[in-house]
């Protein structure tokens, strides 16, 4: 007995001596991206959000009441998609009453999965609303809602030109910050009613639909100026500097879109623009350029962009953290004004945090 | 008078006993998961003790107005206390809203130390108003809160259903409603007076919330125990034709002393939990001991004053007449045992080994709150957050680093991303939180880009996570394991996360979910054999001085171990392997509570051994009166049989009450201790003892010549 004893405690000591060991953490698999392997854009499909780290959706214009008073008016839509973490979403809205030279704006924020799924998988759809303020695509076109205490647009937007697919592909590797899919509705015919103090008012105009989308992150110093013009010749134009945390310009580029739809691609050495004058915010301190003069010797375009109003200024650090200005400016050449247009302003205010990569 | 006065007094501290008892206690220095936590107290600040407030609803979701805003209704108040010092809502932090979205919850941190944390629950509980959203308080506070309400709910009806119970087995004993009310007396005044000291005594440091179940078990039975003993010497002394006064001295003289002994045995394994770090054991220890000592002195001026004041009396209320003194057939036994001695040793002793054989494979763990019915509120939010949010979101594993050149330094996001991205690959892992760890789809340059301008970082998200999880040269992670945090894939997964700091060099510790629960494990076992070797060498010692033998104690002592073998084997077949599951009415979790074996041990060692001492003090009396090994061993058995047989009875009795508790490891220790009571008092007290004792001869009471403390009179 007592051998069989000493026998089961030694093998309980020889079982606990060769428990098994626990594996060791797991190797991770290798991480590859390839610009190349991207299909291209595939509209309408590519209107609605996507699965990847950052999109968004600006829309940009101008807007005129049945009376002839002008308003300049921005939205724009944020998504971030963080892992297995619901969504989060942020929206900025502005509107610049440029015959009263009023500038209002607000944001939103919201951690929700607001994206339903589509009753058709095979056709998404664009459907987003955030705090209440909507962006939603309908047969020819898109619908926005957003509104503030003073002022607020419902808003119909009917692209009248097929989309600009920047860089051919629509694909922009811009590594190591990442990639991603970009493309404009440079031109769209809007119509819909404006609550000016709880007045409606029928507005129509013209705007400006950015969408833009990938596994990118946002740099951490820097900043860029992105500019957009209507033509009256029925062009569109779009250029874009990008600037590093020491101020020096590091990407710089455009876009010329034909009044048929058409694309040219303006590398840096195309484009030259300067900044006319300055602006020093009073609630933030910081400097922005303030009208500009770019040229395009190549296309014959020497257009001059000024502000519809000087304070057009969003501190949106509520929301996306940034404090930037985007308004509406006159369009002129030579021979007068040419069109209207829109600029943003990026990375003037320190510390810099802009709210992502440049609209490259 | 004293006594009466005493237990009158202890009644009015009653009420009070819950003020000390303290949640917790199973932290000790040294220990890798301590000292990650205080090293993230040191780099981050203190947290407090963290309460989440849950929110379900089967058909709205936490983006749907009537949801936010009803869960902003309802936490409130809550939001308002003092003792909150933060809120975060899972609209401040999304990973406290549930894949699905039908469940949510707010963290609530309380400027309140973790022992006493649960002491705001109830107030909690009170300030939560009727809502059309499913609101459940989760987090380690509630969970102490409930252990506490069910220990005192157990303790109640442990005292409700033992204390009759003990009477009945009492009055059967002695046939006297006086006689039998004397244990029960005893036992009550033991147990009141003992929790009253412990209010006394717990002012400064507190107790354990299992103190009290601990303190109740052992002071009902020991102290109904050791004043049977007395009050049935004092009737045998009297039936015998002694004078009150003569029986009251007598009956001290020779089971006082034995009681003293007993006790010495008992108050020897309780007090040595004192050896363990964890205030948990320790003031279990205390508590157990504190109970003891009052309990022996109670046996030893309480029952004696009593029994001096009754008299005769003693007998009164008879409801039958059992009969008095020593009956003949534990003698017959006896001898029949010792005509065939190695057989018995042998087959009795196959016996208990067999029994004890399921001990060889229990799997001990530390509990979590499946140690609480599934009823009880903290395990009912703990099963929702668990199946909402998966098995390792409320115990993640912690991981503090230190990094000298700056958490968000190049080199220190490289560390971090691919300790993060070797845990993301592994099959254990359910996900990780970290700097490094936003989005698998971030690379290590982008994340280097992201933290370039730390502390300004664009990122909205990188920022956020960078504000939680970094300090200047400081940084953490959370790991949550898609396995329990008690299975040992979950242990696997915390010796391979130290594996891979010690293989790469990192000054990181690992603390929280599976690595405290084990860790608490690894230390409790490698303090035990410094417990089992101290109560063996003093228990061995107590004995020796009592029997004034080398070799009758060892047997003693190795006759309790195998009695306690058989319990713990019964143990494991029971609450790991789940039978009898249904009729104890728990759920087996199939693994022991890592106290269970330790604390139960503590407590046993002497209990258990009191039969043994009993028997073995009658035949040593005999023997010291000159008779033979053989006879004295016939006459001891004939002499203590069948109080002994009461006594066990009796604290059988109170012991099953226990297992009527809700508290797992409360009812497992009532069953534990009622097995090995019953395996002392029936094999090794009936057949073991007389078996060895004729075995071993005369080398039973082989001593050197020392100097042997002489006790006054005999057992």
């Amino acid at each position: 007995m007592i051998r069989r004893m000493l026998m089961l405690a030694l093998a309980a000591v020889l079982l606990a001596a060769c428990a098994e060991t626990a594996p060791p953490l797991a190797e991770p698999p290798p991480i590859a991206f390839d610009a190349a392997s991207l299909p291209p854009v595939d509209l309408p499909r590519d209107d609605a959000p996507h699965d990847n780290l950052t999109e968004w959706w600006y829309v940009s214009g101008h807007l005129q009441t049945a009376e002839g008073d002008p308003f300049g008016f921005e939205f724009a839509l944020f998504q971030s998609d963080r892992h297995d973490a619901p969504r989060g979403y942020a929206a900025h809205f502005a509107v610049t009453d440029i015959g009263r030279q009023r500038f209002h704006y607000g944001e939103r924020t919201e951690v929700a999965d607001t994206i339903e799924a589509a009753a058709d998988a095979s056709m998404p759809r664009l459907d987003l609303s955030v705090g209440g303020w909507t962006l939603r695509d309908v047969p020819g076109g898109f619908e926005i809602s957003a509104g503030l205490d003073t002022v607020a647009l419902q808003l119909e937007l009917t692209p009248t030109k097929p989309a600009a697919i920047h860089n051919e592909t629509g694909v922009l590797d811009f590594s190591p910050f990442g990639w991603s899919y970009y493309y404009s509705y440079t031109r769209a015919t809007v119509r819909g009613v404006l609550l000016d103090q709880g007045l409606p008012r029928p507005v129509t105009g013209t705007a400006w639909i950015d969408h833009q989308w990938g596994d990118f992150i946002s740099v951490a110093a820097g900043g860029w100026d992105w500019y957009s013009a209507h033509l009256d010749d029925g062009r569109d134009f779009t250029a874009s500097v990008v600037r590093d945390e020491l101020g020096a310009t590091v990407l710089q580029y455009g876009t010329l879109v034909g009044p048929g739809g058409a694309t040219t691609h303006l590398r840096a050495d195309d484009l030259d623009i300067q900044a006319t004058g300055s602006w020093t915010s009073p609630r933030t301190g910081a400097v922005y350029p303030s009208g500009w003069t770019i040229s395009v010797p190549g296309e014959g375009l020497r257009l001059r962009l000024d502000p519809l109003l000087l304070d057009q200024e969003l501190d949106t650090r509520g929301s996306t953290g940034v404090v930037y200005w985007e308004g509406a400016v006159s369009v002129s050449d030579a021979s007068g004004e040419v069109g209207r247009g829109y600029v943003e302003l990026t990375g003037y205010q320190p510390p810099p945090s802009p709210h992502g990569p440049p609209r490259t | 008078m004293v006594w009466l006065l005493a237990a009158a007094l202890s009644l009015l501290a009653l009420p009070q006993v819950g003020s000390i008892l303290r949640a917790g206690g199973f932290s000790a220095e040294g220990i890798e998961s301590q000292e990650a936590f205080a090293r993230y107290e040191q780099d981050f600040g203190a947290v407090g003790s963290p309460i989440q407030i849950v929110f379900h609803h089967d058909e709205l979701r936490y983006s749907d107005e009537a949801f936010f805003a009803e869960a902003a209704r309802v936490l409130a108040p809550l939001a308002a206390l003092p003792e909150v010092t933060r809120v975060v809502s899972f609209q401040d932090d999304p990973s406290q809203i549930a894949p699905g979205g039908h469940t949510a919850y707010a963290t609530l941190f309380l400027d309140l130390h973790p022992d006493v944390a649960h002491r705001i629950v109830p107030m909690l509980r009170e300030l939560l108003e009727p809502s059309e959203l499913d609101v459940h308080i989760a987090g380690a506070p509630v969970f102490y809160a409930d252990i506490q309400t069910l220990s005192e709910a157990d303790l109640q009806r442990a005292e409700t259903v033992g204390l009759p119970f003990a009477l009945i087995v009492l009055v059967l004993v002695f046939g006297s409603v006086v006689a039998a009310g004397i244990p029960v007396l005893a036992g009550g005044a033991s147990v009141v007076v003992g929790l009253a000291l412990l209010w006394v005594f717990g002012q400064q440091a507190g107790f354990s919330i299992f103190a009290l179940n601990v303190v109740t078990l052992v002071g009902l039975g020991l102290g109904a125990d050791y004043s049977l003993i007395l009050v049935s010497r004092f009737r045998e002394e009297l039936a015998a034709g002694q004078t009150t006064a003569d029986a009251v001295a007598r009956t001290v003289a020779t089971a006082g002393r034995a009681v003293v002994f007993s006790g010495a045995a008992v108050l020897t394994g309780l007090g040595s939990l004192m050896v363990f770090e964890f205030m948990m054991l320790r003031s279990i220890g205390a508590g157990g001991a504190l109970v003891v000592l009052i309990a022996v002195a109670a046996a030893i001026t309480f029952v004696p004053a009593l029994l001096a004041v009754l008299g005769p009396r003693v007998n009164r209320w008879r409801v039958w007449r059992p009969p008095v003194g020593p009956r003949n057939g534990w003698a017959r036994l006896a001898r029949a045992v010792m005509r065939r001695p190695l057989p018995i040793f042998l087959g009795v002793t196959v016996l208990l080994v067999l029994l004890g054989l399921p001990f060889l494979h229990v799997r001990v763990k530390a509990p979590d709150a499946t140690v609480l019915t599934p009823d009880s509120p903290s395990r009912v939010a703990y099963e929702l957050l668990r199946d909402e949010f998966g098995e390792g979101h409320q115990t993640p594993l912690f991981l503090v680093a230190r990094f000298p050149d700056g958490a968000l330094a190049p080199e220190a996001v490289a560390a971090q991303h691919a300790l993060s991205r070797s845990l993301e690959a592994d099959p254990r892992v359910a996900g990780v939180r970290g700097v490094a760890s936003i989005d698998p789809r971030i690379t290590l340059e982008q994340y280097q880009l992201l933290y370039r301008g730390a502390p300004y970082i664009s990122d909205p998200w990188a920022r956020a996570v960078s504000e939680t999880f970094t300090r200047e040269t400081a940084a953490f992670m959370l790991v949550e394991a898609n396995v329990p945090a008690t299975s040992p894939e979950a242990a696997g997964l915390v010796e391979a996360v130290r594996a891979y700091r010690d293989a790469n060099g990192l000054d990181l510790l690992v603390g929280g979910g599976a690595a405290g629960l084990n860790d608490f494990v690894d230390r409790l076992y490698t303090d035990f054999p410094k417990a089992v070797v101290l109560i063996l060498v003093i228990t061995y010692v107590v004995l020796a001085v009592l029997f004034r033998s080398v070799v009758l104690p060892l047997k003693a002592v190795l006759l309790n171990v195998l009695s306690l073998l058989a319990s713990f084997g019964a143990l494991v077949l029971v609450f790991q392997d789940g039978w009898l599951a249904n009729v104890l009415r728990f759920e087996s979790p199939g693994y022991i509570d890592s106290l269970l074996p330790v604390v139960l041990f503590a407590m046993l060692f002497g209990l258990s051994m009191d039969y043994e001492v009993f028997l073995l003090s009658r035949v040593k009396e005999a023997h010291d009166e000159g008779r033979s090994n053989t006879e004295s061993v016939a006459i001891g058995m004939e002499r203590s049989g069948r109080v002994v047989t009461s006594a066990a009875l009796v604290v059988i009795a109170v012991c099953l009450a226990f297992v009527t508790a809700d508290i797992v490891l409360i009812k497992a220790l009532g069953l534990g201790a009622a097995i090995a009571v019953f395996v002392d008092a029936a094999i090794v007290r009936a057949l073991l003892v007389p078996a060895t004792m004729h075995l071993l001869g005369r080398w039973n009471w082989w001593a050197p010549s020392l100097r042997w403390p002489r006790p006054r009179g005999s057992g």
